[in-house]
């Protein structure tokens, strides 16, 4: 049966990243065609949920554990305020929506809670791979997604209560007998976390054993759950609390890494197990309803989300990324409903409706997004009256930067200062409106698009300027460029030696990230240590000049079989290789003045 | 009368080897001139990127302009010369408007290695002191400054410490008096 999940897995996960999906949805795909609505070919997917909610344990563990209270508290404004207002308006708008549809308050405020919340899953990875984190609208999502991770603690604690009010009969007599129940556990659990557990980790530690470590950490993780759902809580929001409680213990870092592949893993297995439970059949009973309740939720979110931005200052393109960004119903939602589900507050009918709303949303967001930047990159250019591919009258730039992150960005400002003309591609719209602002051209998109590089005056341009971060991205354009066999002068950015290499041997001119840097901080280290500014100066020049030349001299000769296995252990070679060519700079190349 | 003040630019682009000039700028450091300003070159420009707005108004504010430096190849060590092409400006230092050094003096203080019979017509320099330095004393009469008579340590290869001790001793007691509005030697 592992067998079958996995090749599932192997199928349509990369399908639907290539798609440009990301990976959660081929999760999702898996579990749907091999469910009950697919080729069935597991028919009890209750069973694989709950060892699947594992997986979203873990999630929520490391989520706790990477709370860190000084995060939160730099980012409190935007957590707290635009964070607490999009929860709470989309908790106002969906739970008012079902009271009017009908639904009884409990189901509506239930559907609203699994709605309110976005996908962390979907939506942060698509941060990461778009490199978004460093604009102001990434870092506002990223605070909404954090204050929703918060917000999960007091929706799950509301939900045995909402059990009594519903009327049917909690699980163990009176509600303030559960509520006590679970106050104790969480005292028990803090008790444990502050006082206990930094003892045993510490010993266990210093044992050296890196399996036992392991094991004991999804030992805490499950037995914490455990205890959880023993007083009728979730396991989740258990394993939450164990994280925020380890999250500023020296084990932190140790505990993440540990715990990573299991995660990734089981929540693979998770968003496998939920595709299954999706009953696709309610589809195809009541298509109508199921569209109308998925436009609703991804609809009234956008809106929502819109004005929020708004409100929290974010303008234009950005805006609407950031709306349709958080523009889905989360993992959570699946938690949420599954539990609600089990404890009768809502029926399998109502269960399923939500979980495949929120699973179609999910699905969405990725062509959501497409939209948004397509009609984004469309009104940039109306707005400045460039049509593509024109002749523009004034005098083309002739220096073109790919990418105007904080590497392209130095470059820009540097040719700024010298009033020479340059024409900036990159993929956050902020940053265009802020180019263009200074009378640059800017041009959106991903600058791997021939299209859009020739729109941006590829063919006058006497630089071309690759700054971009995905290394991938850039060695296609130096591809692409270099077919066209024209006179411009590329230069690329290189994240290694490795990518230097590469670049190199398709003959073009190399900055490493780092390296001037690093060696701009040996010199101030030399300083530190009493060398005077010329003998450091000098030295770190000559140093760099010697590295570069011997990147050079070994370009030739890696080949890309070295690139392809670079592993630990063979970077690690290659340092010590290099230090020992080191230790042959003579003293005898030192200057000797009279 | 008031005192002057006085600007030391220093050149050497390894003070920590030096014996001669290490010494002689420890003794002007040490020697009772309060409103000596110093200006250590290659510290302040490793890459030699003079920041010449700043040198000029410096020298704006200063009387006598003293260019301490070991003599490397008959002349001076390159972040001086760099110093003199990029600071003294036309239209500041010299040409039409450029009068903003006149009157103000010049005093080279100079460690040579070869000692004091090798610069003449005879002996292996071929030319006297006074010739080699040619370039700079007109470069300071151009400005229109007063070229003073350059205070030279000779023999700075084998100098015994007494001597050392000595030249640090003049220098000291040149600069002063030439700050005190002493007469001109």
């Amino acid at each position: 049966m592992a067998l079958v999940f996995m090749a599932a897995a192997v199928i349509f996960v990369p399908l639907s990243s290539k798609l440009g999906l990301g990976s959660v949805v081929g999760y999702l795909i898996a579990g749907l065609v091999l469910g009950p609505s697919g080729i069935a070919f597991i028919s009890e997917p209750n069973d694989i949920m709950h060892f699947a909610e594992l997986g979203v344990v873990l999630l929520l563990f490391l989520i706790g554990l990477e709370l860190n209270p000084k995060k939160l508290w730099d980012l409190r404004k935007s957590i707290f305020g635009t964070g607490l207002a999009q929860v709470g308006s989309a908790l106002l708008v969906f739970a008012g929506l079902a009271w009017l549809a009908g639904f009884s308050l409990t189901v509506g405020l239930v559907a609203a809670m699994g709605f309110a919340l976005s996908s962390t899953a979907v939506a942060l990875q698509i941060v990461k791979e778009r490199s978004w984190l460093g604009t102001s609208f990434g870092q506002s999502s990223f605070a909404v997604l954090l204050f929703q991770d918060l917000a999960v603690i007091p929706m799950l604690l509301v939900l045995p209560l909402l059990v009594a009010t519903s009327g049917q009969t909690a699980e163990a007599g009176s509600p303030f007998l559960s509520f006590a129940k679970s106050v104790f556990a969480i005292l028990l659990i803090i008790f444990l976390g502050r006082y206990v557990l930094r003892h045993v980790f510490r010993l266990v530690a210093e044992s050296g054993m890196k399996e036992v470590f392991t094991a004991l950490i999804l030992l805490l993780v499950l037995g914490i759950s455990f205890l959880m759902s023993a007083v009728g809580l979730s396991m989740a929001f258990g394993a939450f609390l164990a994280g925020v409680l380890l999250a500023d213990s020296e084990y932190r870092h140790e505990i993440e890494i540990d715990i990573e592949p299991f995660k990734g893993l089981l929540l693979g297995l998770f968003f496998i197990s939920v595709g299954m439970s999706t009953d696709l059949y309610v589809v195809l009973r009541s298509p109508l309803l199921v569209l109308a309740v998925l436009i609703i939720l991804v609809g009234a979110k956008y809106g929502l989300n819109l004005l929020i931005a708004r409100f929290a200052g974010i303008r234009g393109g950005d805006a609407l990324l950031f709306a349709a960004l958080l523009a889905q119903g989360g993992e959570f939602a699946f938690v949420l409903f599954a539990t609600s589900s089990q404890l009768g507050i809502l029926n399998s009918d109502q269960q399923a409706l939500l979980s495949l709303s929120v699973a179609l949303s999910m699905m969405a967001t990725p062509l959501l997004l497409k939209l948004t930047e397509k009609s984004i990159a469309r009104s940039l250019i109306a707005k400045s009256g460039d049509k593509q591919f024109d002749h523009v009258q004034n005098e083309n730039a002739r220096v073109l930067i790919a990418g105007y992150g904080r590497f392209g960005q130095m470059v820009g400002r540097l040719l700024h200062s010298l009033d020479i003309p340059i024409t900036v591609l990159d993929s956050d719209p902020n940053q265009i409106e802020i180019v263009r602002s200074f009378g640059w051209k800017a041009f959106y998109g991903d600058a791997t698009r021939m299209d859009l590089l020739h729109a941006a005056g590829l063919m006058e341009a006497k630089v071309l300027v690759i700054a971009i971060d995905d290394m991938d991205a850039a060695e296609r354009i130096i591809l692409e460029v270099k077919e066209l066999k024209l006179n411009v002068h590329i230069i690329t950015r290189a994240r290694n030696r490795a990518w230097a290499f590469r670049m190199m041997n398709h003959g073009v001119e190399v900055v490493r990230e780092v390296a001037s840097a690093s060696v701009e901080m040996a010199e101030r280290t030399l300083v530190g240590l009493g060398y005077s500014q010329y003998d450091a100066f000098r030295m770190s020049r000559r140093f760099y000049r010697y590295d570069k030349k011997m990147l050079a001299d070994s370009a030739p000769h890696a080949n890309d079989q070295k690139f392809l296995v670079s592993t630990a252990a063979k970077s690690r070679d290659d340092l010590i290789q290099i230090m020992k060519q080191d230790q042959q700079i003579e003293e005898s190349t030192e200057p000797q003045w009279s | 009368m008031s005192s002057l003040r006085a600007n030391l630019y220093f050149s050497h682009p390894q003070p920590q080897r030096s014996r001669v000039n290490a010494e002689l700028r420890r003794a002007i450091g040490q020697g009772e001139v309060p409103s000596l300003k110093v200006f250590d070159l290659y510290e302040m420009y490793p890459d030699f990127e003079i920041d010449v707005a700043f040198e000029k108004q410096q020298l704006l504010q200063a009387d006598l302009l003293i260019f301490q430096h070991p003599f490397y190849w008959y002349s001076c060590p390159p972040i001086m010369k760099q110093w003199i092409d990029r600071v003294l400006e036309v239209g500041f230092a010299y040409g039409p408007g450029g009068n903003a050094l006149v009157g103000k003096k010049w005093l080279q203080v100079i460690s040579a290695g070869g000692g004091a019979e090798a610069y003449r017509a005879e002996g292996s320099n071929h030319y006297t002191m006074e010739e080699l330095l040619r370039p700079f004393e007109r470069t300071a009469k151009l400005c229109g400054m007063q070229y003073l008579e350059p205070l030279i340590v000779y023999g700075a290869r084998r100098i015994s410490d007494q001597e050392l001790d000595r030249a640090g001793k003049e220098y000291v007691h040149r600069i002063q008096s030439l700050l005190n509005g002493g007469g001109e030697p």
